[in-house]
């Protein structure tokens, strides 16, 4: 696979804030946000991980509904469960259109995906003893989202050579607005002598923006 | 009888076939232009051209004014370049089309090494044949990029066309990291007009409560 526009990978915390906005923009004529410019104009393609998404479902979604400022975001006469469910069906509409790509079912990873799962050992990273010994570091709640974001690297910054032995990796952006994972994966994440070191890199979403406009 | 200029592949339209017609109008120049950089980087140099390096310089012949990119290719190859962590790269061999044509066009692989037999005739037949295919300021262009850039060692060439494709930092390349060149620079071109439109807004600017770092 080769891909047509820039890509990142992202947390709940930023997925969840971005189908947010761009809810407000297409059910309660909120100013549109640029982040659709970039996905509707092929910008960009926006990576997550069905764990993600649950956790957005689940937890994220209902806990930003429940404490942002309704009147200052121009939704005061909307019960939240309704909001709930703009926000949800939002999310699937980006999701249908390929906005959103969750890495576990997109169908342009399917050959990366079965590369991997007949060839683990094609896996950069997640080598047993490295992972244990950085697994029991991370709290239990962190541990699905390191390991999607592991193969998350895996699927999309390791290309197989056409000919020859070998991958050509490159890096991955994780934009995350979470202070302790992005420390996490800064500083554990760099285990000594294993090839994943460094190759993951994390930045807030206003970093993310601001690389954008460097270009 | 249509005799494309210069070639000795007579074509008819009775027996045209379509794909000699693709080989002529894009494999054909893009050997010739090959050869042509080969063939005058050992003449220059007295040495064989390593592929990385030969794939540098093809870029910087076809996608650049030397230092910055043009707007559309100087030609159009029956290849394509990928963005990677070391810069734009393509398979020689592919654009080439295979060991046996390489064989056919004269052109020698000796383990990563390109060269040609008979550098002098090679070159003066490869700059004839883009001169007739009305190319010449394509080949004018490939020894301008032999001179100027051949003499470079690999991590100057790698930070150089990195520069040309405005990819500064390990974000925004880990962003571009496995695009086609031609998909990049398209989208170079849309992200700057959306950044500039004035139909959007910033989605942090919007809601400057919720992008921010939590914990």
């Amino acid at each position: 696979m080769t891909f047509r526009a820039f890509h990142v990978f992202i947390d709940t915390n930023v997925l969840v804030n971005m189908v947010y906005a761009i809810t407000l923009h297409h059910r309660l004529n909120r100013p549109r946000p640029k982040i659709l410019d970039l996905l509707e104009n092929n910008v960009l393609e926006i990576y997550t991980s069905i764990i993600m998404v649950n956790e957005l479902d689940d937890v994220a979604l209902p806990k930003l509904l429940t404490s942002v400022d309704r009147e200052m975001h121009g939704w005061v006469n909307v019960e939240t469960n309704e909001m709930e469910e703009y926000c949800i069906s939002e999310l699937n509409s980006l999701v249908n259109m390929r906005y959103v790509r969750v890495i576990e079912e997109d169908g342009s990873l399917e050959l990366q995906r079965r590369a991997l799962k007949y060839k683990p050992s094609k896996r950069v990273c997640w080598k047993s003893n490295i992972m244990d010994k950085l697994l029991s570091r991370i709290p239990n709640e962190d541990i699905d989202v390191i390991n999607s974001l592991l193969y998350a690297y895996d699927l999309l910054a390791t290309v197989r050579r056409k000919r020859g032995p070998g991958t050509i990796s490159g890096k991955l952006v994780f934009v995350t607005e979470d202070k302790h994972l992005r420390n996490f994966v800064e500083r554990q994440l760099t285990c000594y002598d294993c090839p994943c070191t460094s190759r993951i890199i994390a930045i807030s979403y206003k970093e993310f923006k601001d690389q954008l406009r460097q270009i | 009888m249509l005799s494309l200029m210069g070639s000795s592949l007579k074509l008819t339209f009775g027996n045209i076939t379509y794909m000699s017609l693709i080989d002529e109008l894009t494999r054909k120049p893009a050997v010739e232009l090959i050869k042509l950089a080969i063939a005058y980087y050992a003449k220059k140099y007295g040495r064989s051209v390593n592929a990385a390096v030969l794939a540098k310089l093809l870029f910087f012949i076809i996608y650049t004014d030397g230092t910055k990119l043009l707007n559309t290719p100087r030609i159009k190859l029956p290849g394509e370049f990928r963005i990677y962590s070391k810069g734009p790269s393509i398979s020689i061999d592919e654009v080439l089309g295979g060991e046996s044509k390489m064989i056919e066009y004269g052109i020698v692989r000796t383990g990563d090494n390109y060269y040609v037999k008979g550098i002098e005739e090679s070159f003066e037949e490869s700059y004839r044949s883009l001169v007739e295919r009305g190319l010449r300021d394509l080949a004018e262009q490939a020894i301008k990029v032999v001179d100027e850039y051949g003499a470079l060692g690999m991590d100057d060439l790698i930070v150089r066309s990195l520069e040309a494709l405005g990819i500064q930092g390990e974000v925004i390349k880990a962003m571009a990291f496995n695009m086609s060149l031609e998909a990049y620079m398209d989208v170079v071109r849309r992200l700057r007009s959306v950044l500039e439109s004035k139909g959007s807004i910033d989605e942090e600017d919007l809601y400057p409560d919720l992008f921010k770092m939590i914990g």
